[in-house]
């Protein structure tokens, strides 16, 4: 099955560099997979919680149009049975995964922003010696775990400050007092390194690049939520 | 005008976005590739002479432009940390911050631990 896409920046990204925000037409989707006339009436995420639309939506597309951005893993119909719905927007592409199984997953702006960011940083920190001082150039590859990473980052979590180390490294800081502050960070080891002050706890660790974040920093991440900024 | 206390170290801001109104961020302890970490005894000195202090660092420095402010902590702190100061006043009252551990991590907790144990100063 193919699909439309659009874009509204005709500009061809390097490679790298997160996509900017597209449109994806899934009218064929909605064509060949949805059985025609039944409306979809509302939403079922992950976490349980339900939200009904307004009026019933037919069609994908319409569907596309009323939740983005939000991100949205499961549709339900009148009648009460669930269809998951699993459209994987990579890149704007939609990715059939099983039949009658998409992944529904709109670009989140903030998430495009901070990978953005990180890759900016390849730019300032791509050469050895970018500080004066002796600084390791960042990798590319280092770069591109770091733009994997934030796609892991729970939708909790706020926007950190990223930065690059004199060590080749992508920082991630959380700073919301001076007691508490998290940092997460990965490197030419490809590990990810994390270390932050809980209100007197100090925790710090190292664990592999597995393409998944570490259960440890979720830990660390769920303790910071909640936290007021000073 | 204060005159700062026995023991006091300076680490200047050169960047922006290491210091808020009532906290020092880890990022402005980080030492660079050689695990060494710029400071500056402040003892007797007020906060105009901390500042000069500060526009020579930023007159020398290659990268630059202006001194945004800087992160006051004592001595005591740097032994809290596990790391220590070694002087060498190349420029007058310049000291090194030594003793890093080569784990990001653990580098990275200390570099925490100065931060709230430290002040800032805005400018």
């Amino acid at each position: 099955m193919e699909f439309q896409k659009t874009t509204t920046d005709p500009v061809v990204s390097p490679a790298g560099a997160p996509h900017p925000s597209v449109t994806v037409a899934i009218t064929e989707l909605a064509e060949h997979d949805e059985p025609a006339g039944i409306p979809w009436t509302g939403l079922l995420r992950p976490d349980g919680k339900q939200t009904s639309f307004r009026q019933p939506l037919r069609g994908f597309r319409e569907v596309w149009t009323s939740v983005a951005p939000a991100r949205v893993d499961f549709l339900f119909r009148q009648g009460g049975f669930t269809l998951p719905v699993d459209v994987h927007c990579f890149r704007g592409v939609p990715r059939k995964v099983a039949p009658n199984a998409w992944i529904v997953r709109c670009p989140d702006p903030d998430r495009e922003s901070l990978k953005q960011e990180v890759y900016s940083l390849s730019k300032q920190a791509g050469a050895g010696n970018w500080d004066g001082e002796g600084a390791l150039a960042l990798a590319p590859e280092t770069v591109d775990i770091a733009q994997k990473l934030i796609d892991q980052l729970p939708g909790y979590v706020a926007r950190p400050d990223v930065a690059a180390t004199p060590h080749g490294e992508v920082d991630f800081d959380w700073v919301i007092a001076r007691d508490m502050m998290l940092a997460i960070s990965i490197g030419p080891s490809r590990e990810i390194a994390f270390s932050g002050l809980f209100r007197g706890a100090r925790l710090n660790g190292c664990e592999p690049w597995t393409g998944k974040l570490p259960q440890f920093v979720h830990c660390c991440l769920e303790r910071l939520r909640g936290a007021r900024i000073e | 005008m204060t005159v700062r206390a026995a023991g006091l170290l300076a680490r200047f801001a050169l960047e922006s976005g290491r210091l808020t109104d009532s906290i020092v961020k880890p990022k402005l302890f980080e030492p660079n590739r050689a695990l060494e970490l710029s400071v500056f005894r402040v003892d007797g000195l007020v906060h105009d002479q901390i500042r000069d202090l500060g526009d020579r660092v930023v007159e020398k420095h290659p990268a630059a432009r202006k001194l945004h402010g800087w992160g006051e902590f004592l001595e005591s702190a740097v032994r809290e940390a596990g790391l220590r100061v070694e002087r060498d006043d190349d420029p007058p009252r310049h000291a090194d911050i030594v003793g890093w551990p080569q784990d990001p991590s653990e580098r990275k907790q200390r570099q925490q631990i100065l931060a709230s144990r430290s002040y800032p100063v805005r400018l």
